[in-house]
């Protein structure tokens, strides 16, 4: 074919009228996308329209914060009400997606009086956010100081994505409390409002290990805290990460239990559930459960059909004992989740038998 | 029958997209549970429609037949993309409300189709109205259906609340499945039964007109 021949063919000709169209498309769109594109200023004040209904003055304010379970986006002081305007990102939800949202963190006289209002910006991978309703969101105005969990708030068929919201309401109180407001949680206070879960009101005294290996009572004022694992081990189907030890009286006696943290596999779709697991050692050299708790999970979209935790609850763990699904202790609806959770409680219980303090042994005050 | 006229009632009855067709699923099961979204859809695919049909009508004598097809597609692709900037920067709420769906509409069958099957064999001034009717068959059928998913599904109408009482199921993709069918089946059974009138009265007409010629 000779080139005269080419420029005259059809091939030629579709290939003119293919790059014409690219072309003119191509400029349509250059120009368009000038004049349309969203600036971040206006995505800005679009969210302050949606979360106030009106436009408030703001000033950024400096993030440099790491929450474990969010990520704090942006944070803004509205110059309005004082409030705190803190843009997060919250992990942990289905899929292991996340959820990004924009919180309103009211202040007063230098403390959090409570959250005024959480907008929804945006997901990654979450299936289920318009089962998100209005009245789980309207939640978190009632703040009492304690962190959100979805598992006790309002049931809305979106576990995990209430999950990953929680995660960034309560990062961005953190944020504010420990950045702008200057109340650093310690490490003893997280521990006891984590033990208070198990115990409620119960008067206790939490012990943990000095660097000499002696007991270390464990107070809110405590910075550092240490317990009887300094680092994560493997037991069974479970990682145990923490242990400490409790002591309360009940009927004039004294009681010692150990309240440990463990991480059971073999959840729904390979994820995790981690407990709190707390028991105490009898005379017989068995060990008896007081109580388990659920304090995190990783994409367990049922956990929130757990209901068989209080079955543990004065059960006895020796050698060769194990808790499983088949002998009951199970949640229908959550088996899987049920096999972590069982997992969990067998691992954390399996370390405590071996590895009790001598003096401690053989306790029997709650007998 | 003026052609125009044709044109129109095919697009919004006799050749109803969604109803008649069944094109373009993908998008009415996916947006039918809010009648916001529903409605907001199918003015975008009007508008889409349209204006793909007169570039594809206007350019039917250029486009070597080969390539017709990707030709088609980057055109009906920009516009898609022009429809998207344009939502985001004047209405956000509804470009948030359709999320993916609305990029899809490049791959909506009953916008290519209507290019292939009419827009590059007729006039622009035909092919507008054809995509207007079209869309405006589309949208009226969404807006119909997201009314009844809504109304039922969510007790609410375009967002407003309006009573307690709800059927869940209808505001989630098998609901909407449901539906969906049961508004083919109506539509069908209206659209057969007015053609069996109109042909039982043609018939009586041409009827008495050879007796009269008779006598």
């Amino acid at each position: 074919m000779t080139a005269k021949q080419f420029f005259k063919s059809t091939t030629f000709k579709c290939l003119i009228t293919l790059l014409c169209v690219l072309l003119i498309s191509g400029i349509f769109l250059t120009v368009m996308n000038s004049l349309l594109k969203v600036t971040d200023e206006e995505k800005f004040n679009r969210a302050i329209n949606k979360i106030y209904g009106k436009s408030v003055t703001t000033e950024a304010i400096a993030i440099d914060y790491t929450a474990q379970k969010a990520t704090i986006d942006e944070a803004y002081r509205v110059k309005d009400d004082g409030n705190y305007l803190i843009k997060a990102t919250g992990t942990g939800g289905f899929d292991s997606g996340t959820v990004t949202c924009w919180v309103v963190v009211a202040v007063k006289n230098g403390a959090i009086t409570g959250i005024d209002k959480v907008v929804i910006d945006s997901n990654k991978a979450q299936s289920y956010i318009g089962n998100i309703n209005n009245k789980f969101l309207s939640e978190f105005s009632s703040y009492d100081g304690e962190p959100f969990d979805a598992l006790s708030m309002t049931k809305t068929g979106a576990t995990m994505s209430a999950r990953a919201i929680c995660n960034a309401v309560n990062a961005s109180i953190d944020y504010v409390n420990e950045k702008w407001l200057g109340n650093v949680t310690t490490a003893g206070t997280k521990l006891v409002n984590a033990l208070a879960k198990l115990y409620g009101e119960t008067q206790i005294s939490i012990y943990g290990v000095d660097e000499n290996g002696a007991d270390m009572l464990i107070t809110e004022e405590t910075e550092t805290v240490t317990g009887f694992i300094t680092a994560p081990v493997t037991q069974g189907n479970a990682t145990v990460s923490e242990m400490y030890k409790v002591v309360f009286t009940e009927n004039d006696t004294e009681v010692v239990q150990y309240v440990l943290t463990s991480t059971g596999t073999g959840g729904f779709e390979k994820g995790t559930v981690t407990c709190m697991t707390a028991a105490s050692a009898q005379a017989d050299g068995t060990l008896k459960i007081f109580k388990v708790i659920i304090t995190d999970n990783e994409g367990q979209s049922y956990i929130g059909k757990i209901n068989h935790l209080d079955k543990y609850t004065g059960a006895i763990f020796s050698d060769g004992i194990e808790f499983t699904t088949t002998d009951g202790y199970v949640s229908t609806g959550a088996t899987m989740s049920s096999t972590a959770i069982n997992n969990a409680v067998n691992g954390a219980l399996s370390y405590l038998l071996g590895n009790i303090p001598t003096n401690d042994n053989q306790e029997g005050g709650d007998e | 029958m003026n052609k125009y006229k044709k044109i129109t009632l095919d697009g919004l009855i006799y050749q109803n997209p969604t109803f008649m067709l069944v094109l373009g699923t993908c998008p009415t099961l996916g947006l039918i549970s809010s009648a916001f979204s529903a409605m907001g859809m199918g003015l975008t695919v009007v508008v889409v429609l349209t204006l793909s049909n007169i570039i594809i009508s206007a350019l039917r004598k250029v486009i070597p037949n080969e390539v017709r097809i990707p030709c088609y597609i980057v055109v009906i692709a920009t516009l898609v993309t022009f429809a998207r900037m344009f939502l985001e920067k004047f209405v956000p709420d509804l470009y948030d409300s359709l999320g993916g769906f609305l990029a899809l509409i490049v791959v909506n069958c009953i916008i290519l189709g209507r290019a292939e099957a009419f827009a590059n064999k007729h006039t622009v001034v035909e092919s507008a109205v054809d995509g207007i009717a079209n869309g405006l068959g589309f949208t009226i059928a969404l807006t119909l259906m997201g009314i009844i998913c809504e109304f039922f599904g969510k007790g609410s109408l375009f967002g407003l609340q309006i009573m307690e009482f709800k059927i869940g199921m209808l505001a989630k993709p098998a609901g909407t499945f449901l539906v969906y069918g049961i508004c083919i089946a109506l539509f069908v059974y209206i659209v057969d039964g007015f053609e069996r009138s109109r042909r039982v009265k043609a018939n009586k007409l041409a009827r008495e007109n050879m007796l009269k010629e008779a006598a």
